[in-house]
C-alpha cells in the first residue's frame, strides 16, 4: 500500500519536469528540420537521446533529498522509499526510451521525405551503417540500449543524491576532488609506472566488449544500474534526516 | 493497552549525550505535554520514535510492533517538527492530497475548513509561507491526519494570540470528538498546562518527572510573605527555590502543605507548572 503511493507520488514529481523536457526536445528536432527545409546546407540531428540520459542522471540526483524527506514526514520508512525509487526508476527509464523511440520513429521519417535533413539516433550513430535505414528490430534494439542507459543513469543519480546527503560543507568538496585526483592522476600514473599500463588495458578490453553488441551494451549497462541501486542502498538504509528550517 | 513504549533509548552524537536511557509510555487517548529546557532531548526523543534518526541504543514499539523502520507502525505516528520537509514547491492543497495518500484517515474537509478559519491560502506553495503560517500549515495537517499517535515539537512557533488560542481550541475539540494519543513539546508551559493531562520532563537527556500534571502539582507549593518569615517557615523543608523581591521573598518548596502550619503573615499557594518546572530543571 505504501509502496504503490510513494511510486505514485514519485511519478506525479517526474511526469511534470519530464513533459516539459520532451517537450524541448520535440522543439529541437522540428526546429532542425525547419532549418534543414529553411536552407540549402545539410542539416543533420543526432544522438538526441543523450540528453536524456543526462536529464535522467540530474533527476536521480535531485530529487533524492527532496523525495526521502517526503517519504520519512509521511510514516514510510527507507527501505519502501527504496523499493519504490527502483519501481519508479524502472517506469521512468521505460517512458524515457519509449519517447527517445518516437522521436527516433519521427525523425528519420522526416529523413525520408526531407532530401537534406539526416537525423541519426545514438542506436544508429553506434551500430548501423552510415546510411543504413533501421528497420523495426533496430527501433526495439535502440529501446532497449536506451532503457539501459537510463536506468543506469537514475540509480546513478540516486548514488550520487544518497553519498552527498550525507556530507558535510568540507566533504561534499573534498570527496569529488578526491575522486577526481585518484580516477584520473593516481590511477593513471601509477598503473603507467608500476603496471605496465595493465588496468588501462584491461579497461580498455572491458569497454570494447561492452561496444561490441547493443546486447552487450544493454546488459551491462542494466547491471550497472542494478549494482549502483543496491550500492545506494547501503548510503540510506541506516540516514539520518537532516533539519530543514 | 494501546501504546508508544520507549525503551532504554540512548542517542550519542559524537561527544555529546543528547538522550540517556530513556524510558516512556505514552499511552492512548491522553494529551501529554513534554517539558524540557533548550537541548534537554525532547527533539530528539520525537525523532527517534518516529524513525527520522537512530537511536545508539534502545528500542520504540508502537502498540506492541518494533517501529524501526516498519511502516505499520509508522502509519500510526504523525510528527510535526520544527523542521519542514515538505517539498518547498508544492502547494499546500497538494500537500493536504498526498498526505491522503500516505494516511488514508487524513480529513481533507477538515484540513480545508482549518485552513479557512487560520487564514491559510491553500494555493500558496510552502516555500512563500512565513515561520508562523509554516507553523499553521503543520498544524493543520497534524490535527486532520487522524493517527492514533501526533507528537507537536513547538507547535505554536511564530504563532501570534490569535491563532495560538484558535490552535488550542482546535486541539481541544478535536480530541473531545475523537480521542488520540497527542504529544506536545513546547516551551509555552502555562499556555499548554490547562490541556496537557500528563507531564514528562526531560532534563540533560534523562527523565526527570514522568507522572500526571495534578500530581506533579501537588509535589510543592509556594510559601511566601516577609523573608524572615519565611526563612523560618522553610527550615528542613527541601526548597528548590527562592524569588526575593524587597523585602518579601518566595520560596518553591518540594512535599505537601498542612495549612495549619502556616504562621500568620505567609501566603500558601499551589506551584504552578511554569514555576515548577523553571525550579526543576534549574537545581
Amino acid at each position: 500500500m505504501k509502496i504503490k503511493s510513494m511510486v505514485k507520488y514519485l511519478i506525479n514529481d517526474f511526469i511534470k519536469g519530464y513533459l516539459g523536457f520532451a517537450g524541448a526536445i520535440l522543439l529541437v528536432i522540428h526546429l532542425g528540420v525547419v532549418l534543414a527545409v529553411a536552407t540549402d546546407g545539410d542539416g543533420m540531428l543526432g544522438g538526441m537521446e543523450l540528453s536524456t540520459i543526462i536529464f535522467m542522471l540530474i533527476v536521480g540526483i535531485i530529487s533524492y533529498r527532496e523525495n526521502l524527506n517526503m517519504a520519512v514526514q509521511n510514516g514510510i520508512s527507507r527501505k519502501t522509499y527504496f523499493i519504490s525509487e527502483a519501481i519508479a526508476f524502472a517506469l521512468f527509464a521505460l517512458t524515457g526510451s519509449c519517447v527517445d523511440t518516437l522521436y527516433c520513429v519521427l525523425g528519420n521519417a522526416y529523413e525520408s521525405i526531407i532530401e537534406n535533413f539526416t537525423y541519426d539516433s545514438t542506436f544508429e550513430q553506434i551500430f548501423l551503417l552510415n546510411g543504413e535505414v533501421p528497420g523495426i528490430t533496430d527501433y526495439l534494439k535502440g529501446f532497449a540500449m536506451q532503457f539501459s542507459f537510463e536506468f543506469m543513469a537514475l540509480s546513478a543519480g540516486l548514488l550520487i543524491g544518497a553519498v552527498v546527503y550525507r556530507l558535510n560543507k568540507v566533504m561534499k568538496f573534498v570527496i569529488p576532488a578526491a575522486i577526481y585526483i585518484i580516477g584520473f592522476i593516481v590511477i593513471p600514473f601509477v598503473d603507467y609506472a608500476l603496471f605496465d599500463l595493465f588496468i588501462t588495458r584491461k579497461l580498455a578490453s572491458f569497454m570494447k566488449f561492452v561496444g561490441e553488441s547493443f546486447g552487450h551494451m544493454s546488459v551491462t549497462m542494466t547491471i550497472g544500474g542494478v549494482v549502483l541501486l543496491a550500492v545506494s542502498y547501503l548510503f540510506i538504509r541506516r540516514v539520518q534526516i537532516a533539519d530543514r528550517k | 493497552m494501546n501504546c508508544i513504549e520507549v525503551r532504554g533509548v540512548t542517542k550519542d552524537y559524537k561527544n555529546t549525550r543528547a538522550l540517556n536511557n530513556i524510558n516512556l509510555t505514552f499511552e492512548e487517548n491522553k494529551i501529554y505535554g513534554l517539558l524540557g529546557r533548550n537541548g534537554a532531548g525532547k527533539s530528539t526523543l520525537l525523532k527517534i520514535i518516529s524513525n527520522r534518526i537512530f537511536s545508539s541504543s534502545g528500542s520504540v514499539t508502537v502498540d506492541g510492533e518494533n517501529a524501526l523502520e516498519n511502516d505499520r507502525a509508522l502509519s500510526k505516528i504523525y510528527l510535526m517538527s520544527e523542521s519542514n520537509l515538505y517539498p518547498p514547491k508544492l502547494k499546500i492543497k497538494k500537500a493536504f492530497k498526498w498526505t491522503k495518500e500516505f494516511y488514508p484517515d487524513f480529513d481533507i474537509e477538515y484540513a480545508n475548513k482549518l485552513s479557512k478559519e487560520f487564514n491559510l491560502n491553500v494555493n500558496k506553495n510552502v516555500r512563500s509561507l512565513s515561520t508562523g503560517y509554516n507553523s499553521i500549515f503543520k498544524i493543520i495537517i497534524a490535527l486532520s491526519v487522524n493517527t492514533p499517535y501526533v507528537f507537536l515539537d513547538e507547535p505554536v512557533l511564530g504563532l501570534d494570540a490569535n491563532h495560538r488560542d484558535l490552535f488550542y481550541r482546535c486541539l481541544i475539540e478535536k480530541y473531545a470528538e475523537n480521542p488520540f494519543c497527542c504529544v506536545i513539546s513546547t516551551h509555552l508551559i502555562e499556555e499548554v498546562s490547562t490541556v496537557i493531562e500528563d507531564v514528562v520532563i526531560i532534563k540533560n537527556g534523562e527523565v526527570i518527572r514522568n507522572q500526571t500534571r495534578d500530581s506533579l502539582l501537588e509535589t510543592g507549593y509556594t510559601i511566601s510573605g516577609a523573608a524572615g518569615a519565611v526563612d523560618e517557615f522553610i527550615k528542613g523543608r527541601e526548597v528548590i527555590g527562592c524569588d526575593m523581591i524587597g523585602g518579601l521573598k518566595t520560596a518553591y518548596v518540594l512535599g505537601r502543605a498542612d495549612k495549619n502550619e502556616v504562621p500568620d503573615g505567609l501566603e500558601i499557594s499551589a506551584m504552578d507548572l511554569q514555576k515548577l518546572f523553571v525550579q526543576l530543571t534549574n537545581s
